[in-house]
């Protein structure tokens, strides 16, 4: 199992997100195990096809076959449905953002109108957030601002479905397939970003207070001085703090040392 | 390549602000400054080093998006584009906990 979905955004945007996750065996007498592949395949600049189920790698090999032999979507979409795999889901985007699912070996191809299209594990695509999950109000004016939300909140939207929490049968990095002019590409991977010091562990209350009070941070911070905004820069625990701050020449925060056990932090200048 | 000068956009802080509460809650909910100090750090680092590399390229705009997990926001949306040759300028900031 896995997960694929397709959604469509803005006025001509869409996207295809996948996990790399991949488990076989499990069975009895079998050891459960992992490895990861990328589940969707870009097989050229307006047709993009992804596999869940079983036999995920030789899914993928049958939709390469089968776009060599026809070289067009609708007559490959025909012959997977003659191919007729029990095991295996597909789901197909176009350029013209049309979208298709294909389950359970049934013999015709679902069109799907409303936007949003998936396939594999139900308990990630329960994890795909609702389309007001986040709040957006008007951003900063800026070419391709509102077009650069709409693409990312669509990519963000289904991430928590990629991840393993919401099902162990999905996980890994995601992989994104979008459209820039009409043309399908895949995105470079996501980062993960941490500080470059060990970042501590922070899950709540107490270990925000323990890691200031083992001397983390003195924090080499580079935020952008402006318009004296980090005067409003604090951390607030309670209590007393006492804080050095020690601006650099070129307009950056310099480092903040925490020089207390007190709860109360702040880090700004005098 | 060289560091490239990383500035911010009041706008950025006015949206940190409606995003995240100021103080940290008594259940751990991180504030605006837990933020800044813990994740904004490390990704003005990435955006000074690796801005091409990192962010994701928006159709027909000069807007790029670096979508990236933090410490305490689980996924972060950071709106940029380039000022000029030695400068990224942060827009915007979108988050999902």
């Amino acid at each position: 199992m896995t997960f694929v979905c397709a959604e469509s955004y803005g006025e001509n945007g869409l996207i295809i997100r996948t996990d790399l996750l991949v488990t076989y065996g499990g069975e009895e007498g079998v050891p459960l195990s992992h490895f990861a592949m990328p589940k969707v395949l870009v097989l050229g600049p307006d047709v993009v096809v992804g596999v869940s189920g079983r036999g995920i790698q030789h899914g993928l090999g049958e939709v390469v076959h089968y776009w060599n032999e026809t070289g067009s979507a609708i007559d490959l979409r025909a012959a997977l449905v003659e191919n007729g795999s029990k095991h295996r889901d597909y789901l197909m985007a176009q350029s013209d953002r049309r979208m298709f699912t294909l389950r359970d070996g049934a013999n015709e191809w679902t069109e799907e109108t409303s936007g949003f299209a998936w396939i594999g594990d139900a308990q990630a695509r329960a994890a795909v957030l609702p389309h007001d999950a986040l709040s957006q109000p008007s951003a900063p004016e800026a070419h391709g601002m509102e077009r650069a939300i709409d693409e990312t909140w669509a990519m963000v939207r289904s991430q928590t479905a990629l991840r393993r929490e919401a099902s162990s049968t999905v996980g890994g990095m995601p992989i994104s397939v979008y459209m820039q002019r009409g043309e399908f590409r895949f995105t470079q991977p996501e980062q993960l970003t941490w500080p470059s010091q060990e970042a501590p562990v922070l899950r709540g209350f107490d270990d925000v207070h323990q890691v200031l009070l083992s001397g983390w941070p003195t924090v080499p911070n580079h935020i952008h001085h402006e318009d004296g905004y980090p005067a409003t820069l604090r951390i607030c625990l309670g209590g007393n703090a006492e804080v050095t701050y020690r601006p650099t020449t070129d307009g950056y925060v310099g480092d903040a040392y925490v020089r207390t056990d007190q709860a109360w932090v702040h880090v700004g200048p005098d | 390549m060289k560091r490239r000068l990383v500035v911010v956009r009041p706008e950025f802080f006015k949206r940190l602000d409606e995003l995240l509460p100021t103080e940290r809650s008594a259940t751990g909910d991180p504030s605006t400054a837990d933020f800044i100090l813990h994740d904004l750090t490390a990704i003005i680092d990435t955006l000074a080093d690796e801005y091409a590399e990192r962010t994701l390229p928006v159709e027909d705009t000069d807007v790029r998006v670096l979508v990236s997990s933090g410490l305490v926001v689980a996924f972060i949306a950071i709106y940029v584009r380039e000022v000029d040759v030695d400068t990224i300028e942060i827009l915007w900031v979108d988050f999902e906990r």
